[in-house]
């Protein structure tokens, strides 16, 4: 999924290599390197600021301690990417394990703006953790988009979770409550609440989200982001995370040729993992995240 | 929040500009910076950013401006002009051919917001009077049907759909002949999401607009779409005719600036777009007012209009009628028109010599340039030139045919002769200053007309 940013980082490798660097010369190819990150997803922000690490970088490191500028350039991208992915990852399966042996739900709440994929995330990782031996139950907390319930209701009658409905435009909070007491009763291992997409800039359903959050007291916050979605999805997940507090995120139609930049956009301004990625229409198609393996396919190239 | 300023410093550095004394190349160079952030920020592919951000570098260096007009006014001009015409200029609804059935297909990716969109266009046109009927041609996402249903029942809107059905192709085909019988002006089909690495699904849709043969397809662009619009707008104007595109949920924090790259790559204009979740949030697309948006200039509409006012020239027949103090009713109305839009009027009677606009003046531009209209268009062309010959029965006519009263009629022509005395009054000192005895305000002493003086 990362191959274009790969490619194209690679082959700004080998460019900037060729030549002999100096202080002087690197506006250019720093520049260069900025549109590189931009095309690829990259928000503005973010792609200023891993031009200025790596700068910071090439000027405090002697070309000679390295064997050529080629693997100088590679270790200052890597480096800062790095430093902006660098964030404590979520071991989902142990969490969960930890808070079941104090007998209670693990909960999750799942949030994003409108069409980012929320409700088929929640069918992929309700099929992870049924695989992994775990029993889930959904709360069908997005009482407003007409037909909600019904798409919700279908996706789990396919993979087999039960769902705890109210009616539409009841309240959401309460039906997430609801699916709470019902799991603690039935000793479930996860609860998963759905939630209705919302634009950051609305503040009653910013205040709403507020609410479920404050009453069922998730112990995981995840924010679904669009990965076609450009500089917005950074704004998107900086609000939700002032506004409502996240604790990982989840990255969906990576499989529609997006570049993977959202995720370092993401990461950047939440300081919180990527816990997956979804990468198709099918309840298989979700991958956990690791910084490693995409750093890795970013710069599979021969490190020194 | 440095996003949150980027639009601000654009902003910021365009009012600079316009500060300036002299606008030198230095200048434009900091601006064109500045722009190719804002328009970075907000989405813009970054091969059009530049692209467009060279064109008008070029122009702001070297167009030749006539002397009334400041260079520095100029340039928010072109920066609008060039990208209103990546946006394909001035938006027009889409056509809907009167007394014939007209077939609109939705295409989009996932979760763009084409169902809800969907519903918006059938509310919009049943509005405005058409017959609708909306085919459900999305088997794939569960709750398709049920979310189109619940949009469409409140506003008597009838869905067709099988949700049992499982091949898309079949179901539209079957659906929209059902549809058929129903002589509708307008059958919406909406269809299942899908995006460009899909190739079967661009095949599907492919098949579905060759069966279908819809009068317009319509793409929907998800108004937070980033650097990936162009490509995925593409693959479908390759796959179908795209004719218009929809931008959704510009009622967030996006800017829709990939909304921006998608007409570039479909060349299909932008007619509405989506600024919320209910059913009536939608409204036709005004380029002006996006791409202010998209700048993060809120009153870029202002702007515009105040370098197209100090542009345009007053009607140099006009200004000579006036000046042999000749004032009829449909220059009256003329007048109005142009006080209500500010500037020209203004700078007319400038030319004239008066300073300022009278308050009165404004207050009846205002409020009554409705009615003005009507009333004017109940009058015949001799009444218009010459009001002297309106009198009872005339009046009482052209109340009867405006659909306002005697007395309403009574007080236009009132104000109209108040406007028409207080013209004749700026004449004749206007006149005696010609004379060289000065003193008039708003005429600077010995005030005379340049020999060459032309309108």
């Amino acid at each position: 999924m990362l191959e274009n940013l790969r490619k194209s980082l690679s082959s700004y490798v080998e460019k900037i290599s060729k030549k002999t660097l100096s202080l002087e010369k690197t506006e250019k190819p720093l520049n260069t390197l900025k549109l590189i990150l931009l095309q690829n997803d990259v928000a503005l922000d973010v792609a200023e600021r891993v031009c200025a690490l790596v700068n910071e970088t090439l000027e405090n490191e002697i070309v000679g301690r390295f064997k050529s500028t080629k693997n100088l350039v590679n270790f200052a991208l890597k480096d800062a990417i790095f430093k902006i992915l660098d964030v404590k990852p979520i071991d989902l399966l142990n969490d969960i394990e930890k808070i079941n042996n104090q007998g209670k739900p693990y909960i999750i709440c799942f949030l994003g703006v409108n069409g980012t994929g929320k409700t088929t995330t929640i069918a992929k990782l309700g099929t992870y953790l049924k695989k992994h031996g775990l029993r889930c139950v959904v709360a069908a907390s997005d009482t407003f988009r007409a037909g909600a319930i019904e798409q919700l209701l279908e996706h789990m009658n396919n993979v087999g979770i039960k769902v705890i409905k109210h009616d539409y435009k009841s309240d959401p909070a309460s039906v997430a409550y609801d699916t709470v007491e019902h799991a603690a009763a039935k000793s479930i291992n996860v609860v998963m609440i759905d939630t209705s997409g919302r634009q950051v800039s609305n503040k009653n359903l910013m205040n709403e989200m507020k609410k479920i959050v404050r009453v069922v007291e998730p112990h995981l916050v995840l924010f679904i982001g669009d990965s076609l979605a450009g500089n917005d999805a950074l704004k998107q997940a900086k609000k939700f995370n002032e506004e409502v507090g996240i604790d990982a995120s989840i990255l969906t139609k990576l499989d529609a040729d997006a570049k993977g930049g959202a995720a370092l956009s993401i990461v950047f301004e939440t300081k919180k993992p990527i816990l997956a990625i979804g990468i198709g229409q099918g309840y298989d198609d979700i991958e956990l995240f690791d910084v490693n393996t995409f750093l890795e396919e970013i710069f599979s190239l021969d490190l020194a | 929040m440095v996003l949150e300023a980027l639009g601000k410093s654009l902003d910021s550095a365009i009012r600079k500009i316009r500060r300036l004394p002299k606008v030198d190349k230095d200048a434009i160079d900091a601006l064109i910076q500045e722009l190719q952030r804002a328009l970075l920020s907000s989405d813009v592919k970054v091969e059009i950013v530049f692209e467009a951000t060279e064109n008008i570098k070029k122009e702001a260096l070297n167009t030749k401006l006539s002397s009334s007009i400041r260079r520095r006014d100029f340039i928010i001009k072109i920066i609008h002009d060039e990208l209103v015409k990546i946006l394909g200029g001035k938006s027009t609804p889409i056509l809907i051919k009167p007394n014939k059935l007209n077939i609109i297909l939705m295409v989009g990716i996932q979760g763009s917001g084409k169902t809800t969109t969907v519903g918006k266009l059938a509310n919009y046109y049943k509005s405005k009077g058409y017959t609708i009927g909306v085919v459900c041609g999305d088997n794939f996402r569960p709750g398709a049907f049920e979310q189109l249903e619940q949009l469409c029942n409140p506003i008597n809107v009838k869905v067709y759909g099988n949700p049992i059905e499982k091949n898309p192709i079949k179901l539209v085909l079957r659906q929209t002949k059902q549809a058929l019988k129903e002589n509708y002006n307008i059958i919406i089909v909406d269809t299942a999401g899908r995006h460009k690495e899909e190739k079967e699904l661009m095949k599907e849709i492919e098949n579905i607009e060759k069966l279908v043969k819809p009068d317009e397809v319509i793409l929907v662009i998800d108004g937070t779409l980033g650097q990936q619009a162009y490509n995925q707008a593409l693959e479908f104007s390759k796959a179908t005719r795209v004719g218009s595109i929809i931008v959704t949920k510009l009622d967030g924090t996006a800017k829709g600036g990939g909304a921006l790259s998608a007409v570039a790559a479909t060349n299909a204009p932008i007619k509405f777009i989506g600024i919320g979740e209910k059913i009536d949030q939608f409204e036709l697309f005004e380029p002006t007012r996006f791409v202010g948006t998209l700048l993060g200039i809120p009153d870029l509409e202002g702007l515009v209009q105040k370098v197209q006012d100090a542009m345009a020239e007053p009607d140099p027949e006009m200004v000579k009628r006036m000046m042999r103090g000749k004032f009829t009713l449909e220059d009256l109305y003329i007048q109005l028109k142009a006080i209500k839009k500010m500037g020209r009027f203004g700078k007319l009677l400038g030319m004239m010599g008066i300073g300022n606009i009278p308050d009165e003046a404004k207050d009846m531009a205002e409020q009554n340039l409705d009615q003005w209209e009507v009333v004017l268009n109940s009058m015949t062309k001799d009444e218009k030139e010459n009001p002297k010959i309106i009198k009872k029965s005339r009046k009482r006519r052209i109340a009867i045919g405006s659909g306002t009263s005697y007395t309403t009629i009574n007080k236009m022509l009132d104000q109209y002769n108040q406007m028409k005395s207080m013209m004749k009054k700026f004449m004749k000192l206007r006149k005696k200053a010609k004379k060289g005895r000065g003193g008039f305000p708003g005429l600077p002493p010995g005030f005379e007309m340049p020999k060459d003086f032309k309108f």
